[in-house]
This record gives structure tokens, C-alpha cells and sequence, in this order.
């Protein structure tokens, strides 16, 4: 075979290869488009659904419909949500929006400290960092109750069943993101910082007029990446907050399932309504977060 | 600064007075501790704010008050419980415990009072108290508070009732047995003893009467209790934590006792314990190596082909790709729940078609392990991916060219110089993603629950990770044992936390002082 | 045909877009013999196409139209390693993962070589280069100077029909270049295997080639040995090209005065004239009122007669750089620029007026309007 027949014969392989993994990949996410349409709460099954029917997305945005209780006589009765689940994608994106951009503030601020200034403990509490937010924080929920409930007893913004309690939950787990920066902040030369402070800047100011702006990129990867495992987030959101209205997604959505009855069609038009936006803004933003996590490198 | 307003002292002066606001509300609730704590973050906080020489530290306060209180503090608490007795059998501490003790009473004698409530408003009642026998005699508290329903807090002072003049009026709407019982007045009033002028105390018996009650304990200077009713004594073991009689027989409620080593002997000894740590253990570290060692193949191989230049529509397959990463994993989980529904779902309906068999995702263990790692698969290759694609493009491309005039063909290149290459400085993601899925809660839960059941595990499931099994014992109706729990947890804490070291150790990022 | 001989036939190389329309041609129609065991260079400026021509030779380019041919037999469609080829990269290409005994031996141990004869090859072709104490190190921890030497090896140990070299020693110090150019030198005269050599520094090319072939644009200018190119350049580009300094190139206009003909330099009154005898009138006799350039090289102009065919310009000095025992001194005559190499220790001031001597056998006219030389 000549150079060039075997070129074709791989560039075929390797295309048929794509396509089918692709496939394979992408069939959940038909499967979920198509249960949301469909009448009836079965598990995802098919590509094509057999009776199509809005009642699900009248569900989740709170619209109330008819449904069909007894075939035999046509009787009817008024299905509408409590909270409509619109309402937990939007309590989401609200903690998941705060607690980000609390996280760039709180790990940004102590990256700067880890990177450019000297102080005692510093490799210490470095290296503390790392190993002590390997403990996993579902473990940590019984704590997490004592303190919230403490608090909400004085601060009744604070407490258990709050957004501001379940977000202060989740700033404190900034050690990884404390690294990402503090590793982009390191390949950033320190000159322009000190040429600013010749110039007659404050330290404060190096950092907050040279080095933050110059550091943009590695901020959006970690509001990306914070905002989208807030998004996540079960176990503590669902301990944290008690009342269906403060639900968040995760927890709403889960709600959907009961052990006996698992209503996957309000589910799929949950899950449809509220993946469709994010994932759209995650691929916007792609360019950014495949930039900070491909920034690794092979020595020469 | 120079010149303008001190923003900053201010800001601290704002900050500071809450803090301090609560340190005292809590060391008026009872918590020196905590109170003196909070003291000494404000303390710490003001001084790191306002003094010159704690200026580096003021990048550090915000972020690492945080870490202390949400990481550090939970931990250490863990460890702590882990010493300790606390489950369902021993929930209260021991002076809750006594306290319990001290409120049982039982009635002697045969007085017994009508009663009546008056409702004030606002959560306030008056009792009225009747002799049955002699009408004459009636007692009447002063206005009281009762909120529906509420279990009383601690011990408190017996009401004291005062003598009444038979027919004195009494202010107030006179409430029914039946609104009482709706207004769940009666768990608040149970609860409650009064004293009458002479001391004797009484308290709510049954729903209709009032009958005078002694208390069942005697507190003893010695610590032990005696029991008024048949002068037994009982002493509080605290190795047990309960208080015990003269047989050794425990009597009444159990308490949180400091337990040493007792729940990690349970681990290692207990066969109920021991046999389940032992499998989900072993299940927790397979599942971690080898989601780790499949999205790192999967990751790595699709970033081989991408990075093939001759290969039209990369950006195309790498936008599509990525999907998985983009969407939220908590939809994407139970989207999979629903697509391996073993009767219904997607994927055995597939089978069936295709093949004319089903396999049981739901209920054999072998089943449930198989979609897990299928499912993790699904959702971790993409990061891997593109951490292998950052690999790849560092690698310079002549050498490529050479190996090509050398008599390499793609895999040659592949196990022989990529792989090589590209190995060490992937290990510490490797290791990461490892401890990332040691503790991997919300894939189990979301997707099996932990289940099938293990058989004779108690509430452990096939599935479980250690963290999921962890969770059950703290938290599910069927157990509660925060102590064992905590244990457990600590140990998990050291597995990954001596990965994470080793972690360190390997990509060189360990801080030199 | 010998083994080793290569062979180009109107090879093209077009570059295309991703629809696969043509954007740039980088090799316009080239064809080019070299014999078995000749050492040709191919030279010339950045962008000329040296390069590309040399990976298409090595199968690393996909060939757009024409055919190479390597020992009589067609290799477009081969792979590289079926070509009998070895190459030596700009940037040595080691891999950096592998110590250098196994840089070298890895492409016989592909070729499934037995352990003896692997070891047996990379022993004898290191200890030649003076690689033998360090066969366990890595390429990081080697010279810049060592790096290449053993991408030489890995070359060597292969005993390839054709060696490829892509500037392989532009990433060295100036140093390290001389030292290393007589060691290529020298292997090429104890292999004495096909060698083509691809750099941008025409006295690499001139001391190393046994031709050198001259490329501009995708094109080739001339194709000869050294000194041919030096002494008879076929057109204006491969004269200013070769030589350093370069050739000094007036431009000018043959007139007929007085019955003879001369070059008046700049075509203006006050430019140089320049008496056009014997041979160079024959060559001019077509040229009568037309453009030509007249070319002369810093070394054919003395400062001393030497014979009749010496004919004096008065000219001043601009600058003067003593190099010891020669001077370069430039020139200005009528309205011309000239650098002049002028043997002797003699130091030249600014502004002072030299007598130089141009020597008009070693003169070469060329046509102003076709760059070509006149014959």
C-alpha cells in the first residue's frame, strides 16, 4: 500500500472511530430530550417518544394543566407544583453565582499571599492546605449543622435552611483553587509589579491594578469550574436546606425520583431546562478552561 | 494611606461589633467556649487588620477563616467524636442525661387537681388547679409561656403556684381539653413541674389531672443516684455510658461517654462492623484505580487522535466531546438511573432488541459495580482529555519526524516515546483523581443509593464507597452512630490525606521553606 | 543508476488551504541530479524552498507533482523509513526520555537488529564521535555541541544510502559550527555516502559541498561546484549571493566612445567609466546603450598594479576595517559604492583617495534586464 492509500485508510478509521464513540456519548442526552416530551413518567427509553405532550414543561415552569386521572371517565385534576422547579435552577445559579465569585475572592487574595509575599508557615500552611481538604465534606455535615444552627439561632439570615448558611458552607473549600492561581500567579514575572512599586504603587495596589487584570484568564477557569460543581453539589445542599422552595437543582431534581414512583418526564424537563443554558455557557467559555487545564508540560 | 477617610479601620470597627456582638450572646447562652472562641477570632482578625506587621496575613484572614471553619473545625470535631460513645443508644451528654433523671417523678399520695388553662395571647397561660376532693382549695400560676408543641430546653425552675380564694377570677379565654390538644399545648405542659405553696410539686398526669409528684432520684454527694421509689442505687459508668445498678444491669437513658479506642477495636473486630468495612474498602479502591486507569485511556486516546493533524473537523469532535464535562454531573447521574432502569430504561431495551438478553443493573451486585464504572467513565474522560492534549502539544514535534524516518509507525510512537514521556508529569493528576474518586458520595447515592443491599451487612451496600457507607452509619434512621461514623471517617481522612502527601511528594510542588 | 544517487524531476510542492485551495508554491518545478556519494548543499535565503525540498526527499512532505527517485527507484509513495534514508535535525529532535545509547540504537532495534549487533554498532559509531563515556546520560544533560553529535550517530548507526542534513548547525555557537563542519567533512570522506546538506550560510556551503545548488523563490539558480560559482555565477543573485564580502555590482550603461566601448557607471556624467577590453568587449558588443551590471569581487581590487589588465578608478575612503593582515575598505567611486579587500597591513583613513586596481579578467557582466550573465 502506498503512503498515501494507508493516510486514507487511517483518516477513515479514525473518523468512523469518532463517529460511533460519539454516538455512544451523546445517546443519553437524546434520550433525555425525548422523555421530557413525552406523556407519561417512564424511564428514558426511546429516542422518538410515542405520545408527545407538554405537561412536564408546563410542570416545570409552574404552569398549571389537566391530567388525566381515570381514563375510563375522563376525569381530570389540577396538577401544579408547589414551588415551580424553575424556581431551583434559579436558587442554584444564585448560590453557585455567590459562592464563585466569593471563592475568586477568598483564593485569589490568598494566592497572592502564597505566591508573592514571605511570611512564617508559609510551605506549612501550603502543604496543610492540600491535605486537609482531602477530607471529604460529606463527612463534615454534622459540623456543618452545629455551626449553622448556632448561628441561625443570632443571625437569622445565617442559619440552617438558608442560601447565606449552605454558601459559607462552600467557601471554605478553596484550597485546589488557591493552587490553580497561586501556580498562574508563579509563571507571571514579578517585574511589572515591581516596576509599579517604583513607581510609587502600594502593594495592594501592584496587586489589585496589575496583577488581577493580567490574571483574568485563570479567574474565569475558576468561576467555571467552582460555578459548575456548586451546580453539582447534593449531599450538603440537601442537609442544609430543608424547605422545598429553598431547594436547590441537584436537590430538586433528585426530588423527582421517589423510591416508589420515579417521575422521569418532570425530571427530563428539568434536567433539560436547566442543562441546556449551562452547558452552552460552559462551551462559550470552553476556549478558557481547555486554556488553564492544558497549560501542563513535558521537560525537554 | 494618606489623607481621606480611614476605610479601612472603619471597615474593621463594622465587622468587629457582630462579631463580638455574638461572643457574647453565646457566653450568655451557656457556651464559654464558643463565646471565647469567637473573642479571639475577632481579636485576631482586628489586630491582623489594624497593626502594620500583620499586613501579609490580611490576604490570608478572609480565606482561611473560611478553611478553619468549615474544614478544619468539622474535622477535628470528627476525630474528636471518634474517641467518643454518640449514637442512638448514647445521644444526650451526660448532664443532659442527668438532667433527665432529675425531671422523672412520679405521683404519690392521692391528691389530685382539676385543671384549667387560660390563654393570654402571645404563647402566655395561666394554670388553675383544683383540689378533686376539696374545692376549696385552688392554686393558680402566674402567666407562663407554653409555644405549641415545644419540648422544654434543659431544666427549669418548677412554676410556683400561689393560693387562690375559691372563686377568684381569673383573666384569660379558658381553653378546652380538645383546643389544647390542638394547639399541642399538652408535650410543652407535660413537661413542666409546678410547686405548690408548700413545696410539694405536681405535674400534668394522664390529660385530666394534676396529681402531686416526688421525684423518682435522689442526687447523692457522691455521684450516684438513689431511688426514692425502692431505694435502689444506680451509678453512672462511664465506660459504658450508663448508669448501672448494683447487678451491672443498665437503667435508663444512655449518654455520650469518651470511649477511646473502642470504635476503631469495632472496625477490626466486630464481625457485623469488620466483614462490610473490609469488602466496600476493598470495592472503594478497585472502583478509584480503575476509573482512574479508563478515563486516563479513554482521555488519552481521543487526545492522540485530535492532536493528528491530518484529521478534519478536530475542533468539531473537541467541541462535541467535551459535552459530558459541560453538563452538570448531578443530571447527568440520574439521567443514566433512568437509562439503566432494568425494566424500562434505555439500555437494557437496547439489549433486549439487539441481543435478546438483559442484564441486571439494579439488582446483582456485579450488575450495579459494571454501571458505575461505565457511568464514571462517561463523565471523567473529557478532563482527562484535555489534560492529555496540554501533554501532547508540549511535546516538540520533530521528534515525531525522526522516529518516522526511523522506521516507527503510530503505536511504536505511541508506547515507546509518547507514553514515556508524557507519564511522570501526569502522575499527580493521576493520584488526584484517584482520591477524588476514593471519596466519589455523589455518583453512588445519586445512582444506586449504594445498592444491591449487602447481605448480613447491616445497612451496608454493594455498591457503597467507604464515605457512602460512612454517611449511612451517621445519618440513616437505622443506625446514627456518629461515633463510629467518625471513626471510620478519620481513617478515610488519613487514607487520602497520605495520598494527597504522597501526592505532593511526586509532582515536586512541595514548598521549600 | 547507483545506490545512493537522488534524483529530482520537476518537482513541485503547492501549498493548500483547508478547502484545498493553492495558497502559496514554495518549490516551482525543480529538477536536480546528485550523484552516488556527493556532497550537495543546498543554499540560499530564508523562504527559497531548501527546506521543503529536503523533506520531500525524506517523505516528510507530501510531494504536490514530480517525481525523487532514490538509487533508480521512484520513492514518492514510500514511507520514510523505506527510503534508506537518515536525517539530522535543525533542533536534533533526541528523545529526551531515553538515554543516548538508546537515541542511537532505537531505529535498529525497530529494525529488529539482534542485541549484539545493536550494541556492537552504537559502541563503534560513539566512540568515533567521542560519545562513548556518556551512553547512559540523557540528552538534557548533555552540550548543545554533544546533543548533535549524537543525532550524528543515531544517523550513522543506521548506515542509510542518503543523509539528510537540515541546518544542523545553525542552533550552535560559532565555535561549535567550525568544529563541527570538519567533522562532517570528514564523515562524509570516510562513508563516502550521499550526503545533501540544506543551510542558509553560503560558507558552510562553500567549504563542505562538493556542488552547491543555489535556490531563490522555489527556483534554482545554479547548480555547480564551488568554485565554479564563484568564478562564473550564472545570474545576479548567485554572484551577490556567494562570496563574502559580496560582489560589488554597479549598474550601468555600455556606451561607445571614441571607438571603444565603455561602461559608464550610473549612466550619469559624473559615474564611473570603466574601459570594456578583449573579452569583456566581445561580451558588451551586444549590449551597445542597453542596462548591464558590472560586477567585480572585493578581492580583485588592489591597491598596487599588477598587470596591463588592471585598470585604476580614483576613489575615496568611507570606512575602513583592518582585519589584520588584510583591510575591508568601502568605497565610493563616481556615484558608486564599492568594498575593496586589500592585502597589507596599510591603514586607511577616512576621506583619503585611493588609486584601486580592478582586475578585468576577473570582471563578469550580467544583463540588467534578465539578471543573467552575459556569455
Amino acid at each position: 500500500m502506498t503512503a498515501s492509500q494507508k493516510l486514507l485508510v487511517r483518516k477513515t478509521i479514525a473518523h468512523a472511530f469518532m463517529i460511533c464513540f460519539l454516538i455512544l456519548i451523546l445517546v443519553p442526552f437524546v434520550m433525555v430530550v425525548s422523555a421530557s416530551f413525552r406523556q407519561g413518567n417512564f424511564a428514558p427509553s426511546r429516542f422518538i417518544p410515542d405520545k408527545v405532550s407538554l405537561d412536564h414543561w408546563r410542570y416545570v415552569f409552574g404552569i398549571p394543566y389537566q391530567e388525566v386521572v381515570n381514563p375510563a371517565t375522563g376525569e381530570t385534576r389540577l396538577i401544579k407544583p408547589t414551588t415551580p422547579p424553575l424556581f431551583w435552577f434559579w436558587n442554584s445559579i444564585k448560590v453557585s453565582f455567590i459562592a464563585s465569585t466569593g471563592i475568586i475572592l477568598l483564593s485569589g487574595s490568598a494566592a497572592y499571599a502564597f505566591a508573592r509575599l514571605q511570611f512564617r508557615f508559609r510551605a506549612i500552611t501550603l502543604n496543610s492546605l492540600l491535605i486537609l481538604q482531602m477530607f471529604p465534606m460529606v463527612l463534615s455535615l454534622v459540623a456543618f449543622y452545629v455551626i449553622l444552627d448556632f448561628l441561625g439561632q443570632y443571625f437569622q439570615w445565617t442559619g440552617l435552611n438558608t442560601h447565606a448558611g449552605l454558601i459559607m458552607v462552600y467557601l471554605g473549600g478553596i484550597s485546589n483553587y488557591i493552587w490553580m492561581i497561586k501556580g498562574y500567579f508563579e509563571t507571571i514575572p514579578p517585574s511589572m509589579e515591581e516596576s509599579a512599586r517604583i513607581d510609587g504603587a502600594s502593594q495592594f495596589q501592584t496587586f489589585t491594578r496589575i496583577l488581577i487584570p493580567i490574571s483574568l484568564p485563570i479567574f474565569a477557569v475558576v468561576f467555571i469550574l467552582s460555578f459548575i460543581s456548586y451546580m453539582s453539589e447534593y449531599p450538603v445542599a440537601s442537609v442544609v436546606l430543608q424547605s422545598g422552595d429553598n431547594w436547590t437543582l441537584a436537590v430538586g431534581a433528585n426530588s423527582f425520583l421517589y423510591e416508589q414512583e420515579k417521575l422521569w418526564g418532570r425530571f427530563a424537563a428539568l434536567a433539560v431546562l436547566s442543562g441546556v443554558p449551562i452547558t452552552v455557557v460552559f462551551l462559550m467559555c470552553q476556549r478558557f478552561v481547555i486554556g488553564g487545564l492544558t497549560s501542563g508540560g513535558v521537560k525537554e | 494611606m494618606n489623607g481621606g477617610l480611614p476605610i479601612r479601620q472603619i471597615l474593621v470597627v463594622l465587622v468587629a461589633i457582630p462579631g463580638l456582638y455574638l461572643s457574647f450572646e453565646a457566653y450568655q447562652a451557656g457556651n464559654a467556649w464558643v463565646a471565647l472562641a469567637i473573642l479571639i477570632i475577632v481579636c485576631l482578625g482586628a489586630f491582623v487588620f489594624l497593626s502594620e506587621s500583620g499586613y501579609t496575613y490580611r490576604y490570608l484572614f478572609p480565606g482561611l477563616l473560611g478553611f478553619g471553619l468549615f474544614v478544619i473545625f468539622p474535622i477535628a470535631y470528627m476525630v474528636f467524636l471518634s474517641f467518643t460513645k454518640y449514637n442512638s443508644q448514647h445521644l444526650l451528654s451526660f448532664d443532659r442525661a442527668l438532667a433527665l433523671f432529675r425531671q422523672e417523678t412520679f405521683s404519690v399520695g392521692k391528691v389530685s387537681y382539676r385543671y384549667r388553662l387560660f390563654a393570654l395571647g402571645n404563647d402566655r397561660y395561666i394554670l388553675y388547679l383544683e383540689d378533686e376532693n376539696d374545692s376549696a382549695k385552688c392554686f393558680g400560676s402566674s402567666p407562663i409561656e407554653l409555644k405549641a408543641g415545644e419540648q422544654p430546653k434543659g431544666e427549669q425552675e418548677p412554676v410556683k403556684l400561689e393560693a387562690l380564694r375559691p372563686g377568684a377570677t381569673i383573666k384569660g379565654t379558658i381553653l378546652e381539653v380538645g383546643q389544647i390538644t390542638r394547639e399541642k399545648l399538652f408535650i410543652p405542659m407535660r413537661g413542666r413541674q409546678f410547686a405548690l405553696p408548700d413545696d410539694t410539686l405536681v405535674g400534668l398526669e394522664g390529660l385530666k389531672r394534676f396529681a402531686s409528684l416526688q421525684r423518682v432520684w435522689t442526687f447523692n454527694p457522691d455521684g450516684s443516684l438513689t431511688n426514692n421509689k425502692d431505694g435502689t442505687t444506680i451509678r453512672p459508668d462511664f465506660k459504658r455510658g450508663y448508669f448501672v445498678d448494683n447487678q451491672g444491669q443498665k437503667i435508663g437513658v444512655g449518654f455520650r461517654t469518651f470511649s477511646g479506642l473502642e470504635n476503631y477495636l469495632r472496625i477490626l473486630s466486630d464481625p457485623r462492623i469488620q466483614s462490610p468495612f473490609f469488602k466496600i474498602f476493598v470495592w472503594t479502591v478497585c472502583f478509584s484505580a480503575i476509573s482512574v486507569v479508563l478515563t486516563f485511556a479513554v482521555g488519552m486516546l481521543l487526545a492522540v487522535i485530535l492532536e493528528w493533524k491530518e484529521l478534519n473537523f478536530r475542533g468539531g469532535y473537541r467541541t462535541l466531546l467535551i459535552l459530558p464535562y459541560a453538563v452538570p454531573a448531578v443530571l447527568s447521574i440520574l439521567i443514566f438511573k433512568g437509562l439503566f432502569n432494568q425494566e424500562f430504561g434505555a439500555v437494557n431495551g437496547f439489549l433486549r432488541a439487539a441481543f435478546g438478553f438483559t442484564l441486571e443493573w439494579e439488582t446483582n451486585p456485579w450488575g450495579a459495580r459494571l454501571m458505575i464504572v461505565l457511568v464514571n467513565v462517561w463523565l471523567g474522560y473529557p478532563y482527562m482529555m484535555l489534560i492529555c492534549t496540554g501533554m501532547l502539544q508540549s511535546i516538540p514535534s520533530g521528534i515525531y519526524e525522526a522516529s518516522a524516518i526511523e522506521g516507527s509507525t503510530p503505536s511504536i510512537d505511541f508506547f515507546r516515546i509518547t507514553l514515556p514521556l508524557v507519564l511522570p508529569p501526569l502522575i499527580p493528576i493521576l493520584v488526584s483523581s484517584f482520591a477524588f474518586n476514593f471519596n466519589n458520595f455523589n455518583l453512588i447515592y445519586l445512582l444506586t443509593a449504594g445498592g444491591p443491599k449487602m447481605v448480613g451487612g447491616g445497612i451496608a451496600g454493594e455498591t457503597d464507597l467507604l464515605v457512602n457507607y460512612t454517611f449511612n452509619i451517621a445519618f440513616r434512621d437505622s443506625g446514627t452512630d456518629y461515633g463510629l461514623a467518625s471513626a471510620i471517617a478519620t481513617l478515610l481522612f488519613l487514607i487520602v490525606g497520605f495520598l494527597a502527601w504522597m501526592n505532593l511528594k511526586l509532582s515536586g510542588k512541595n514548598v521549600k521553606m | 543508476m547507483s545506490e545512493g544517487a537522488v534524483d529530482i524531476k520537476n518537482l513541485v510542492k503547492t501549498y493548500v488551504d483547508d478547502r484545498g485551495r493553492p495558497t502559496f508554491t514554495a518549490v516551482k518545478n525543480i529538477s536536480l541530479h546528485i550523484e552516488d556519494g556527493e556532497f550537495m548543499v543546498l543554499v540560499g535565503p530564508s523562504g527559497c524552498g531548501k527546506s521543503t525540498t529536503l523533506r520531500m526527499v525524506a517523505g516528510l512532505e507530501k510531494i504536490s507533482s514530480g517525481t525523487i527517485s532514490i538509487g533508480g527507484r521512484v520513492v514518492n509513495e514510500l514511507e520514510p523509513k523505506d527510503r534508506g534514508i537518515a536525517m539530522v535535525f535543525q533542533n536534533y529532535a533526541l528523545y529526551p526520555h531515553m538515554t543516548i545509547f538508546n537515541n542511537m540504537a532505537f531505529g535498529l532495534q525497530l529494525a529488529k537488529k539482534t542485541k549484539e549487533f545493536i550494541s556492537e554498532s552504537v559502541g563503534r559509531t560513539s566512540k568515533a564521535l567521542g560519545l562513548d563515556h556518556m551512553l547512559e546520560r540523557k540528552p538534557h544533560a548533555l552540550s548543545g555541541g554533544q546533543r548533535q553529535r549524537v543525532a550524528l550517530g543515531r544517523a550513522i548507526v543506521r548506515s542509510p544510502k542518503v543523509f539528510l542534513f537540515d541546518e544542523p548547525l545553525s542552533n550552535l555557537d560559532a565555535k561549535m559550527r567550525v568544529q563541527m563542519r570538519s567533522e562532517i567533512s570528514k564523515l562524509h570522506a570516510q562513508l563516502g555516502s550521499t550526503m545533501i546538506y540544506v543551510t542558509h550560510d553560503q560558507v558552510e556551503a562553500m567549504t563542505m559541498g562538493d556542488r552547491i545548488c543555489v535556490m531563490r523563490d522555489g527556483n534554482i539558480m545554479q547548480v555547480a561546484d564551488p568554485l565554479t560559482l564563484y568564478r562564473q555565477p550564472d545570474n545576479l543573485f548567485v554572484a551577490g549571493f556567494i562570496g563574502s564580502p559580496p560582489m560589488n555590482l554597479l549598474k550601468g550603461k555600455v556606451q561607445k566612445r571614441d571607438g571603444s566601448l565603455v561602461f559608464v557607471e550610473g549612466a550619469e556624467k559624473n559615474g564611473l567609466t570603466l574601459p570594456l577590453q578583449g573579452r569583456l568587449e566581445t561580451l558588451a558588443s551586444k549590449y551597445v546603450d542597453k542596462d548591464i551590471v558590472f560586477g567585480v569581487r572585493p578581492e580583485h581590487l588592489a591597491d598596487q598594479v599588477k598587470d596591463s589588465a588592471h585598470i585604476p578608478v580614483v576613489s575615496t575612503v568611507e570606512i575602513s576595517e583592518p582585519m589584520g593582515s588584510e583591510s575591508l575598505v568601502y568605497l565610493k567611486a563616481g556615484t558608486g559604492n564599492m568594498i575593496a579587500r586589500i592585502h597589507g597591513e596599510h591603514l586607511y583613513h577616512l576621506g583619503e583617495q585611493v588609486t584601486i586596481q580592478v582586475n578585468l579578467d576577473k570582471v563578469s557582466l550580467f544583463d540588467a534586464a534578465t539578471e543573467n550573465v552575459i556569455r
